[in-house]
């Protein structure tokens, strides 16, 4: 990957990543990133939202149209990119399953999205936590079918970290998959 | 107030870039500015409401207090209702002009610039408007287009109820939810808002457009001639029934500061001196505040909130400062109720702390939400969400789509807005055509769609077709549009509508796929006669009818039935095309088979 550029505004060299010019303190125009280089974020399944939440602070704070409003056009268009990509990035890492999904990418692992998921044992599971969910009558029984989810996505995304930790990217996939149903339903339940 | 001496000309006590903060309200216009860390709010006539109300007279407008002595039926009220629903259409028709919403709030801008400048003695272009948290596309740009219209530089668009919750400073907490009453002389709106890592979401809306201190007005009168007089309000004549209300309503308020009230009556044949007690005004507009807080339960029911985890409630609007409904909402909801600033002026200095902050820089951060899903409209009429409710805004995001016939040279992009599934229930704002596609087989050409949600949450649109590089894009403007009830009625049966919705995705997504299915096997026919056995081809072209028929009904797992059959029956010849070294003479065609 190149390691520097030229500031568009001012044209001396800078790191390929900076946001603003260092001699300048212009705005650059924005470069493709995956999400975890977007907060500089090591490429890990595991991710502390705490930090996460902060740097999508410091990035808005500095990247915002809000703080471009006297700027030039050009600034004021890469402002905007910038904070879509932000967002973007900040929305892929927050969900897990979208994260996984990126970094599945990352790893050079190919989802085929027209695939589809064999496994029936799984899918029975899922059916059957489907209709007990779409069945549910009292608050009592909701919160225990929401504990019973909460505890099976907990070990869902353990499962998960270990797979990735082995490299066993097929089965970071099928659990994925596994994982989204289980939200899906924990969210209908809500 | 020190007015001149900050702003004389000549005198530049400092070098603060000025932005008005301008809230745009049905009954009446706030207008303020942040000089020297204090709000200052533009007074008119001495008075800081100045009401939305424009008269033509000779082609000459007259705004707000100028207005004196003029006949109600001659006057334009409440022209920001009219945004929600078309802001092009001519609301004013005189064979002297015809004058459209947009026309009329002009005035209104006009007007509050001039005033602003006489008052602060300076020019000033700069401003941040406020707009209802409900407003959609075509709304926000058309209020927008008016203030631009009018002379002013728009720096931003921001939520009412954004606008209040920032005027308490709750951006500087970290999070919480957050109701928003504002309850303003002729509409009642609430908010529900979640402050989350500095983030601004509008949870969701409610209200009733015709609720309002006016009513209060009405019902407070109606109450004191039957006590007093017993008599009703139907049987007064017109002009004396405005007076008899306009003194109703300086005698509610009035009520702030005291609890028994001696005042003189006139109904027309007699006058009478009464001494009214509070007691009767709370009695009065007991019901419609009941009413309120009616709204204000199903607003927590539809988004799923308990009360107990709302840390706070913000009053809005001049009609909240009744006691009665402070008590109310403490009595009923228990929570921590904000109301120490003007509820008349809190949006508005909400939009001036804001704009000071755009212009002269700050570590504060505003971020909006958009209200209801962006996206088009794709095969059998359902709509793709390209950018989704609640999304953080600015917001740009792109998303490839493909012709669903074969040799399709144009290509249909229809933008809507709203949460349901099928395109029909959602509110299309506009449509443009990407024409002069190479023609190819149907799924092969490449349209990128490009949606980007500014900042101000206007809209901009662009397609382009990958392998020509041919692109059009558009700007989206107004047309016919929703009402504010409808707006509101959208997301909520969204929710209702969720389970017909998903069945009518289903059945629509299983006929999509069997006529590609049917589609595919036809483009491959010549070959069938070459590889297929007689009777393998009879099988296929039979169970092709049986599907032609049942396309026509709605049974979805017939037709999913009929799909697996099928696939079942082209099995062999599917892989028998791909074993014989035709792949040269189908092309791409096989491509499109193999994905399916």
């Amino acid at each position: 990957m190149t390691s520097s550029k030229n500031c568009w505004s001012c044209n001396k060299t800078i790191g390929y990543k900076d946001l603003v010019c260092k001699a300048c303190g212009v705005l650059q125009k924005p470069v493709e990133l995956n999400p975890f280089d977007v907060f500089s974020l090591a490429k890990k399944f595991e991710i502390n939202k705490k930090i996460l939440e902060d740097k999508y602070f410091k990035l808005q704070s500095l990247l915002h149209p809000d703080k471009f409003i006297n700027a030039s056009q050009e600034e004021k268009h890469f402002s905007n990119v910038h904070t879509s990509l932000v967002n973007n990035a900040f929305k892929i890492l927050g969900d897990d399953v979208s994260r996984i999904k990126a970094l599945l990418e990352y790893s050079g692992y190919q989802i085929s999205e027209n695939e589809s998921f064999q496994d029936v044992s799984v899918l029975e599971e899922i059916m059957e936590l489907q209709n007990m969910s779409m069945s549910v009558e009292s608050e009592s029984e909701k919160k225990k079918i929401q504990s019973h989810l909460k505890v099976k996505i907990k070990k869902e995304i353990k499962k998960i970290s270990q797979f990735f930790n082995e490299k066993k990217y097929k089965d970071v996939h099928n659990s994925c998959i596994k994982l989204s149903y289980l939200q899906k339903i924990n969210i209908n339940l809500k | 107030m020190n007015l001149v001496n900050i702003s004389e000309p000549g005198i530049k006590k400092s070098s603060e870039a000025l932005c008005l903060g301008i809230d745009f309200g049905t009954t009446n216009s706030v207008c303020s500015v942040k000089i020297n860390k204090k709000i200052i709010y533009i007074e008119d006539f001495k008075k800081r409401l100045l009401p939305s109300v424009v008269f033509y007279e000779n082609q000459k407008a007259l705004v707000g207090n100028q207005i004196k002595n003029k006949s109600i039926s001659d006057l334009i009220f409440s022209v920001k209702r009219f945004f929600t629903d078309n802001p092009d259409q001519i609301i004013f028709d005189q064979v002297s002009a015809k004058k459209t919403a947009i026309d009329v709030s002009k005035e209104i801008f006009s007007y509050i610039k001039n005033i602003s400048e006489n008052f602060l003695k300076q020019n000033i272009d700069d401003c941040v408007l406020t707009v209802p948290a409900y407003f959609d596309e075509k709304a926000r740009s058309g209020i927008m287009r008016s203030a631009f219209l009018a002379g002013f530089n728009v720096r931003r668009l921001i939520n009412e109820p954004t606008a209040a919750a920032f005027a308490y400073g709750l951006e500087k907490k970290k999070r919480g939810l957050f109701l928003v009453y504002d309850l303003g002389g002729g509409t009642f709106d609430v908010s529900l808002l979640e402050l989350r890592e500095g983030v601004f979401r509008v949870i969701g809306t409610g209200g009733d457009a015709r609720l309002g201190g006016d009513d209060f007005d009405i019902l407070f009168a109606k109450s004191i001639l039957k006590e007093f007089f017993s008599t009703n309000l139907s049987e007064i004549k017109n002009d004396l029934k405005i007076k008899i209300v306009k003194k109703c309503q300086s005698i509610k308020e009035n009520f702030l500061k005291k609890n028994k009230i001696l005042e003189s009556i006139n109904i027309g044949e007699e006058e009478r001196k009464v001494n009214i007690d509070k007691e009767l005004l709370n009695k009065s507009v007991e019901e419609p505040i009941n009413k309120t807080i009616t709204i204000v339960e199903n607003l927590l029911n539809e988004c799923n909130v308990n009360i107990s985890s709302v840390d706070g409630l913000i009053l809005v609007g001049g009609s909240t400062r009744l006691e009665i409904i402070k008590n109310k909402l403490v009595e009923k909801f228990n929570i921590n109720i904000f109301s120490d600033l003007d509820p008349d002026l809190v949006v508005s200095c909400g939009a001036a702390m804001h704009g000071y902050e755009l212009l002269n820089g700050s570590k504060n951060l505003l971020l909006d939400v958009t209200p209801l899903s962006l996206g088009i409209e794709t095969m059998g009429g359902l709509m793709e969400k390209i950018i989704p409710r609640n999304s953080p805004i600015p917001a740009i995001r792109e998303q490839i789509f493909t012709t669903n016939e074969n040799s399709q040279t144009s290509i249909k992009i229809k933008i809507l807005q709203g949460e349901r599934e099928v395109t029909s229930a959602n509110n299309t704002l506009d449509e443009f055509v990407l024409s002069g596609l190479e023609p190819k087989p149907a799924g092969i050409p490449r349209i990128k769609v490009r949606f980007s949600l500014d900042v101000d949450g206007i809209l901009f649109v662009s397609a382009i077709d990958e392998s020509s590089g041919k692109e059009n894009n558009l700007v989206v403007k107004t047309n016919d549009q929703l009402s504010i009830q409808e707006m509101r009625e959208l997301v909520s049966s969204s929710f209702q509508n969720a389970k017909k919705d998903i069945d009518l995705r289903l059945l629509i997504e299983t006929k999509i796929k069997a006529t590609k299915l049917i589609n595919e096997i036809n483009n491959v026919k010549p070959m069938m006669k070459k590889l297929c056995s007689s009777e393998e081809s009879k099988e296929i072209n039979n169970i092709i009818k049986l599907m032609k028929v049942e396309l026509k009904s709605d049974n979805k797992d017939k037709i999913n039935n009929l799909i697996d059959d099928l696939n079942e029956k082209t099995k062999n010849f599917a892989q028998k095309i791909i074993d014989s070294n035709f792949s040269n003479f189908v092309g791409k065609e096989i491509d499109t088979m193999d994905k399916s």
